[in-house]
């Protein structure tokens, strides 16, 4: 779709050195714009469920993509460059919504919803689903369960404890079984 | 008898769209999304009006006096970039045009695209406030109504409407395209041509037409005020769960009518109709049936002994 | 001392195994969660801020800042347009809102499943048709057949302006259920007519 200097299917390393390079400005921004659409989807995805808001989640990546252009030279290709940005713009979504861990008490379900899961469960029925749970269970089962981050990790930028991101991530399967068991209409 | 049993299995098995051998493969689904909210403070007033084309609708009635809209325009294809860019080719229409809430969708294909290589389909998830005054068009697609009660008008071609908990007024439409409905108790008016309709636990004030297609019906004696049907070339059942429940007024024209053991001391032939009058004691809704060509069927339903396979 | 065993709730191992089948669903369908595409002006306002340019404030959230576009990017952007003619994203009106999403679907196709045009016996039984009407037998007169000899042409009819659909819109499943229906009516009254017309 695009028809950039930069070959689409670049590797990883040469594409960072690229967006490094300040000596061809142009084939820099080309190349930042290269990274800038193989990554945008993957982390709007992430930001906007996180955040449940389309505004605020635009707003998010784009000072999540100067971030990492701003950043990029720091970048010691420990990880891979996708988790790299992804922490960055969940920390940057994160930095949106500053009152943003509000949780839900742990009792408001009083009974085990059934555990029955329709096999035809979709993943945009999953969506719609998580994007009705409240919003700090929300964003615990995001970076756990969807994202794989550790819960040493989630705890630490939601900057609760590790017992009660564990505990959110059981709450939040709870209600999306819940809301997604047979019987139950969305 | 028996035909018709098969019949039934045949036509729930068409309409739970089983059908020929099948293939899986992997696509790539792009869908865009557009969501909007329009006020529609009584819901009497402003006329909600849906022409859709080549859409799945589905409305349901909310107690809300605003009509929330999620329109899915969703193109499929197995190269994510042929998606892409004839997901383009969809248009649409949201706005509250004066009196009238217009929703609307189309295809505009650029000529030098040449034929068209996505599967494209749009998919309308609307709640509208439940006494609200709805149009709805619709070809080749399903239509999906629920919990309305105001003033419903649907027309459609192709495709399948189903209906749950709707009263109020209803009008139907339909040419070619099957009808399906559970617990509707609506004064409903229905035309169908070429369409397999199936109405159960059928309550209120019923003037339906149809020709060629089948038509089974179960009454519900709780709801039912009245029901005249006008069949021609269709095969009509009448499935009460108990025979006492209504009185009768069945004619067959040119065809044959079949009846359980116990009406035919009621039953008389004249000419070239079977006519079937029987009225239980006590004043019963009545259910009015002519049927010129087509089978018509009076049979007793219950849960155990009619094999309607359907979902 | 032993102390005493006790039996838990026999219904506690279906309880456990449907919570191991929730979370299995639950861990595919999360592999298969949609994408949403952010909005078209995105690289623009990334870009602005990275050139330091001018930043405007226009209208809410929807487009936050808006730089002074460089040439490059109006000239990717004309590209696009150009391309996909349909990143007009999130500004169609102020209360609508447009999102894209992405994911990937299994189909059950019916491959190359058009109908099969009329199957032999059908097309016997419509020579059929044909040739005892043309000797004009008595039969040919009667209402009914009539009757359904329009409704014959009629389908026919129906299902030409249904190929035009499918050649313009492929086939896709909603038409060729379309046709399989015609297809049968069809069948169905040539089989009513020959019936008749051999009474």
């Amino acid at each position: 779709m695009f028809r950039l200097a930069t070959p689409p299917d670049i590797s990883e390393r040469a594409l960072v050195e690229q967006c490094l390079d300040r000596d061809a400005p142009s084939l820099q921004r080309l190349a930042q714009r290269t990274l800038f659409e193989r990554y945008k989807r993957a982390m709007f995805s992430t930001v906007f469920r996180l955040l449940n808001d389309y505004d605020a989640a635009n707003d998010a990546l784009q000072d999540g993509f100067v971030e990492v252009f701003r950043n990029l030279g720091g970048f010691r290709h420990e990880s891979t460059l996708g988790a790299w940005i992804k922490t960055i713009m969940v920390r940057q979504a994160l930095r949106q919504r500053r009152l943003f861990p509000v949780f839900q008490p742990l009792d408001t379900l009083t009974h085990d919803p059934p555990a029955d899961l329709p096999d035809t469960l979709t993943g945009e029925q999953l969506d719609v689903a998580i994007r009705s749970l409240p919003d700090g269970c929300r964003a615990v089962f995001l970076l756990a369960e969807v994202e794989g981050y550790p819960h040493r990790e989630v705890a630490q930028m939601l900057n609760i404890s590790e017992g009660t991101s564990k505990s959110q991530v059981n709450y939040a399967r709870k209600l999306l079984r819940q809301k997604l068991g047979k019987g139950n209409d969305l | 008898m028996k035909n018709l049993f098969v019949h039934i299995v045949l036509i729930a098995g068409i309409m739970a769209g089983v059908r020929g051998r099948v293939n899986a493969q992997t696509v790539q689904v792009v869908t865009k999304v557009v969501e909007r909210t329009i006020a529609c403070p009584d819901g009497l007033t402003q006329r909600i009006s849906i022409n859709a084309r080549k859409a799945d609708v589905q409305v349901r009635g909310w107690n809300r006096g605003v009509v929330g809209i999620r329109l899915r325009l969703v193109a499929k294809h197995t190269d994510r970039a042929v998606a892409e860019r004839e997901v383009g080719y969809h248009q649409y229409t949201l706005q509250a045009n004066g009196t009238v809430i217009e929703l609307s969708n189309g295809f505009v294909i650029p000529q030098r695209a040449g034929k068209l290589q996505s599967q494209l389909k749009a998919v309308y998830e609307i709640s509208i406030p439940n006494r609200a005054l709805l149009t709805v068009n619709n070809s080749f697609g399903d239509v999906n109504l629920r919990d309305l009660a105001g003033e419903t008008t649907v027309t459609f071609e192709y495709g399948k409407l189903n209906m749950n908990e709707l009263t109020g007024k209803l009008t139907i439409k339909s040419e070619y395209g099957d009808v399906e409905g559970q617990s509707v108790n609506t004064t409903l008016v229905c035309r169908a041509e070429k369409a397999d309709i199936i109405l159960r636990d059928l309550g209120g004030t019923n003037r339906i037409q149809s020709r060629y297609g089948k038509l089974y019906i179960f009454p519900d004696a709780g709801t039912m005020d009245a029901l005249v049907v006008t069949a021609e070339r269709t095969e009509v059942a009448l499935l009460p769960k108990n025979l006492d429940d209504f009185s009768y007024d069945l004619t067959a024209i040119k065809t044959q009518l079949y009846q359980p053991h116990a009406t035919t001391d009621f039953w008389t032939r004249k000419n070239d109709s079977e006519l079937l009058n029987y009225s239980p004691p006590g004043k019963k809704p009545r259910l009015q049936i002519t049927s010129k060509y087509g089978p018509l069927h009076l049979m007793l339903f219950t849960k155990t002994d009619v094999p309607l396979g359907s979902k | 001392m032993n102390l005493p065993e006790h039996e838990p709730d026999p219904n506690l191992w279906d309880r456990i195994e449907a919570r191991i089948q929730a979370d299995a669903t639950l861990n595919r369908a999360i592999e298969q969660l949609p994408e949403y595409e952010p909005d078209a002006s995105l690289w623009e306002r990334v870009e602005a801020e990275l050139s330091d340019a001018k930043v405007v404030q226009i209208g809410r959230g929807a487009t936050r800042s808006l730089g002074t576009v460089s040439w490059l990017a109006g000239a990717v952007a004309a590209m696009l347009v150009l391309a996909g003619g349909w990143l007009y994203l999130n500004q169609n009106s102020a209360d609508e809102r447009v999102t894209v999403a992405y994911s990937v679907e299994q189909v059950k196709t019916q491959a190359t499943d058009l109908p099969q045009p009329q199957a032999e016996s059908v097309r016997r039984d419509e020579a059929f048709i044909v040739r005892h009407c043309a000797e004009q037998k008595p039969v040919c007169q009667k209402p009914e057949v009539h009757e359904l000899r329009s409704q014959l042409v009629e389908l026919k009819q129906e299902q030409a302006r249904l190929g035009k659909e499918i050649a313009l819109f492929g086939a896709d499943p909603a038409l060729v259920r379309a046709q399989t229906k015609l297809e049968s009516q069809r069948a169905e009254i040539t089989r009513e007519l020959v019936t008749l017309l051999q009474s």
